[in-house]
This record gives structure tokens, sequence and C-alpha cells, in this order.
């Protein structure tokens, strides 16, 4: 165990441990900063709702989809913020099997940008339907029409996988953030505080029975969330293993999407561990190893990343099939060409900056990269759904109309705003980083000799 | 017992192994009905405290098992209740179904998983008479507790408290 580093200070005592994380939502300080943020987020949810009723006034023509494209914003959007997600439950469950203390400076805030990502995803399917008032009709209930899903179809499997990932990820933030919410309830100085997070706590008492059996039960909740990792996005590349369009039908696509959705969670993750390092001050809780840690990671599945474009377009050329090459082409050099070079550009070339440690080390470089990474991604999946579509098998299909209108934009942009209020609203209240097993990390490489 | 409703003995230590030394000798003079707490799991008190119930594990793989018996019975339900017949394809497609079953197991297994957890530490309990401990206060925060507890055969309230501040940094009398 003490073999493994937590890369924290190691004069940190208990004490000052929960002083740092538990005393920042008690007495928050950055009261200026905080408000900032949550305004631009208000702002941004605005924009999502006007969009929202616009688009539920006039209906899905208010988009650009059209016959050949009909899958577009809403789906690309959709597989995006739901690849984000899964960085947070592989740091916070894989690395927790792994036995891998550093995780516990960032796991709190990467399971927490989890929970919203899932939200901003499974917001997508819904918009994009016709008739979104019928949503319901994807979950099997017996229904007077004796209607069931077709659990034969990827779409079936899809909100299953949603529904899943939202539950264990929230199940899995929560009971892991329960005693710290109970060291909140001792700390804290007002009535209204005590009362906030007693209740959160369900008056957990840190008895060594309870963290028995606390141990066990989230480990086991870990050893079944990483299994869901890789089916839930194994699962939404079935969704266009489905459809009839060329080029969607690579084996490699499973595999390429699972580096793909941790790549770029792992540069959100890194994004947000630089942005609340420096906001909250834990420059000693989220040490620049731990940064070092995030973007070698980053380089890591960039590089599987980068295999699975290696393997779509050899797969495509060595098929000899004239219709996947003909995608091929369009992706490499037709009017959405730009989607897939600024993939190349920002997730394989910009990328490899992470070789050199000054820039994983230095917050505003590896932010830098990890938002190339991002726009790159989404770029990514762009080239990936979009550009099949306009090459369908018949020639009098081949369509160059699609472009995304305002209100796509608007709803996409939006859901920014759908991600960052909560996310300050947490920022305020809940510990961003994980107090006591911090303070666990300390005793385990303490090794039992005590400061 | 000078008093007779007193819940026990809070004994304070600034140390995690002073906390498992003291549990570990509480154990070999007698004491059986302990409670130690600390701010983070600490493994080795799992040994002198007999912390080896794996319940909460069964709790889980029942919720797995449980869960993926009731995502494949559902999906072979409605379509037997609805059977569409596309070009006499099987009816029960196993392998298309386990996608589904695997998702429900894993919810259905943290479910159960989480709900043993609560079930068998007894919480939610908002209060409890430890709280009432200025002590107890920092048992979340840094400091490591023993709680001897006045059921036990052998306590006795003077010789007891005696014992542990031969150890502690202080005793605490906990009334119920």
């Amino acid at each position: 165990m003490a073999a493994t580093p937590h890369f924290l200070p190691g004069d940190l005592a208990y004490g000052s441990v929960s002083e740092q994380i538990i005393d920042t939502p008690l007495a928050f300080a950055q009261r200026r900063g905080w408000w900032i943020l949550l305004g631009i987020g208000m702002a941004l949810l605005m924009l999502w709702v006007v969009s929202i009723i616009v688009l539920f006034y006039n209906g899905v023509g208010v988009w650009g989809n059209n016959v050949p494209v009909s899958w577009a914003f809403a789906i690309l959007n959709y597989m995006w913020w739901l690849g984000i997600g899964h960085a947070g439950t592989f740091i916070s469950a894989l690395l927790l099997l792994l036995d891998r203390p550093w995780r516990n400076s960032l796991n709190r805030l990467a399971e927490l940008m989890t929970l919203m990502a899932v939200v901003c995803a499974g917001v997508f399917p819904v918009l994009h339907l016709g008739r979104p008032w019928l949503f319901f009709y994807t979950a099997p209930y017996p229904s007077t029409l004796g209607l069931w899903p077709q659990f034969r179809s990827p779409t079936s499997w899809d909100f299953f996988a949603v529904v899943t990932y939202l539950a264990v990820s929230l199940l899995f933030v929560y009971i892991g953030a329960v005693p710290d919410f109970a060291t909140a309830r001792d700390r804290a100085r007002t009535r209204w505080q005590q009362l906030f997070y007693g209740i959160l706590a369900l008056g957990w008492r840190g008895a060594a029975s309870h963290w028995a059996h606390w141990r066990r039960a989230y480990r086991f909740i870990a050893l079944l969330a990483v299994p869901l990792v890789f089916s839930v996005s194994s699962g939404y590349s079935f969704l266009l293993g489905l459809a009839l369009e060329p080029g969607w039908h690579s084996t490699v696509f499973p595999p390429y999407f699972v580096a793909g959705a941790v790549f770029s969670g792992f540069a959100l993750v890194a994004v947000i561990a630089c942005g609340l390092r420096r906001f909250l001050g834990f420059e000693r809780l989220i040490t620049r190893r731990h940064l070092d840690q995030l973007g070698r990671l980053i380089l890591a599945t960039g590089w599987l990343t980068s295999y699975g474009y290696i393997a779509d377009m050899f797969t495509a050329f060595y098929s000899g099939e004239a219709q996947e090459l003909h995608v091929a082409m369009t992706r490499l050099s037709g009017p959405t060409a730009w989607s897939f070079w600024l993939a190349i550009f920002c997730n394989v070339v910009v990328l490899q900056a992470l070789w050199w440690r000054r820039v994983r080390c230095t917050p505003g470089l590896l932010v830098g990269v990890s938002m190339a990474v991002l726009v790159g991604m989404w770029a990514e999946r762009f080239m990936l759904i979009i550009t099949p579509m306009t090459r369908d098998f018949m020639p009098s299909i081949w369509s160059n109309a699609y472009t995304p209108t305002f209100w796509e934009w608007a709803v996409f942009i939006g859901t920014f705003g759908l991600f960052l209020v909560p996310f300050a609203l947490f920022i305020r209240f809940v510990p961003m980083v994980s107090c006591f097993e911090i303070k666990e990390a300390l005793y385990n490489a303490r090794g039992g000799k005590h400061d | 017992m000078t008093e007779p409703c007193a819940y026990g003995l809070l004994a304070d230590f600034a140390s995690p192994e002073e906390l498992i030394d003291a549990t570990r000798a509480a154990r070999s003079v007698g004491y059986c009905r302990l409670e130690a707490f600390s701010p983070f799991p600490i493994a080795a008190l799992d040994e002198p405290l007999q912390l080896n119930d794996r319940r909460v594990l069964w709790f889980g793989v029942a919720g797995v098992l449980l869960g993926g018996l009731f995502g494949f019975g559902m999906q072979v339900y409605a379509n037997l209740d609805y059977p569409l017949d596309i070009g006499a394809r099987p009816l029960i497609a196993v392998p298309a179904f386990l996608v589904v079953t695997f998702l429900l197991a894993v919810l259905f297994g943290a479910l159960f998983s989480v709900f043993g957890l609560y079930w068998l530490c007894r919480l939610p309990l908002l209060h409890h008479p430890l709280f009432e401990a200025d002590a107890f206060k920092r048992a979340m925060d840094d400091r490591f507790l023993l709680c001897i507890r006045s059921d036990d055969p052998c306590f006795d309230e003077v010789e007891t408290s005696l014992w542990l501040a031969d150890r502690a940094i202080s005793v605490t009398r906990v009334s119920t």
C-alpha cells in the first residue's frame, strides 16, 4: 500500500486536511468569483431553456436535420457528453480497484462531473424526438397499447444504459461523500449548516463496523461500475452499427468509442482540476504531480484513440468496397473534411505536447491541450456521425445540405449552462475533494508510523 | 454502577496506532461490546473487533442475480406477450437480450449493496447518544475514539474509566 504514491505533502496533518477541504463550503471565501461563475452558468442555462421552448413550439424543423442527415447535432452531442462522463467513473472506480491512492484527490470532482455530463447527454435523445412528450415509450411499462420496447434494438439498450449509468454514478458519489458530509456536520457553525449536512450525512458516526461494511460496498459498486463504462460506450457505438449507413460498421468501433470517451473525459477532468485548485486554493491537495499523472492518462488514451483513426481508415481502404471507400474519401476531402482534420490536429498533433513534463505540470498549458482535446473529440464525433449520412448508397441522396442552425448551436451551448449551474452549486456546498480518502491515503502511506 | 443510565465510556486518542493498541488491549482484557470510531477506514481494526461480516457483499450479489433475472425475464415476457415475427428470427434472441440483462444486473447490484450498507449500519439514524459527547465532535475530523458500552459484562464504571484513562487523552462518560 505504502508503495503507491499519493503525491500529497508528507507533513499534512489530518486536522489541516479537514480544515482545507471541509471548511471551504462551510465558510466560503471566494464569493465574488463564485457569483460570476454562477452568473455565466445561469446565462447559458437561460439560453438552453429558450432554445428548448423554441424547439418544442416549432418542432425539430428549427434544426438543420434533413432526410439523409437525420441524426445530426443531437446524437453527436449526446455521444460527446456521455463520453466525457466515462472518465469520472474510470478515475474513481478503476483506480480504486487498482489501489492508486493519488486518485483520492480527483475522484470527487470527477464523479460530480460524470453525474452532470450524463444529465447533459440524457436530454438530447428526448429533445430530438418528433414528439418529445412521448419519450416514456422507450421505458417498458404495461401500456394499454399492449406494445413493448424492441429489446433487440440499441435504441432500447441506450435507455437502460443512461438510466443505469446515472443511478450508479449517483449512488457511488453519494456513498463516497456521506463521511465528508458527516465531517461537515460536526464542523458546522450555524444551525442551518448542521441541519443541511446532518441530513445528508444520514447520521454517519465513523464507527469501525460501519467502515467495514462501507469499504466492501464501495469496492463492490466500483467493481460493477468498471464494466458498466465499457458497456455504455460500446452500446452507443452499436447504435451506429445497427444502421445501414456505410462507414458505421468498423469492428473497431466499441473499443475506439471507449478510448475516445475516456480520453475526452480526462481532458475535462484536467480542466476542472486546474480550475478548482486555483479557484479554491487546493494547490496542496491537487498537486502538480496529480496534473502530471492526468496528462499521462490523456496522452495514453489519446494514442488509443489515434489507433482507432488508423484502424478505421485502414479497414475502409482494405475492404475495397466502393461505398466504404467513397465515405472514407469524403471524410478526408469532402465538404465536411474540416471535422476530420480538426480531430486529427487536436487529438493527434496538439496532444503530443504532453510528452513534455513541463506541459503536463503547468496548469495553463495542460488546460490548453485539454481544451484542444475536447474540441477535437467533438469534431471526431461530427466526422464519424454526420459525414457518412451525407454519402448514402444512392447517389441521388448524396447531400451537402446539412448545416447546423442557430437553434442547434443554442441548444448545444446551452447544455454548458445545464452543466455549470449544478456544478457551481456543488463547488459552493459539497467538499470538492474527498477529505476522508485523503486522510486514508496519508495514513496508509505513513504505514503505521504516526507523526 | 452509580447511575444506571450510562451508554458507555468514550476514550479519546490522538493517533490511529494508539486506538488500534487500545482496542487490542481491551479485547485481551475481555471487553466485548466495543466500538472504535475513526475519520477514515482503518483495516487494522478489523481483526481485534472481529469485523468479518461480509453480508453487504451478499446483498450486492443478490441484487446482481435478481436484476439479471428480472432483466432477462422482462424481455422474454415482453416478446411472448406481443410476438413480432420478423423473417422467422428467434423470438427469444439471447445475445441481444444480454445487454439489458447486464445493465439491470448492475443497477440492481448497486441499489442492493447501498441498501444493504445502510441496513446493516442501521442508518439513517440522525441522533445517537454519542453525539452528545464533546469529544465525539472530532470523531470524523482528526481524533480516534474507543467506546466501551455499559452493557458489556466486564464493564464497571470506575474500573473501566481508570483502565481507559491509563491510555487515552481523555475519558468521557456518555449518558443515554
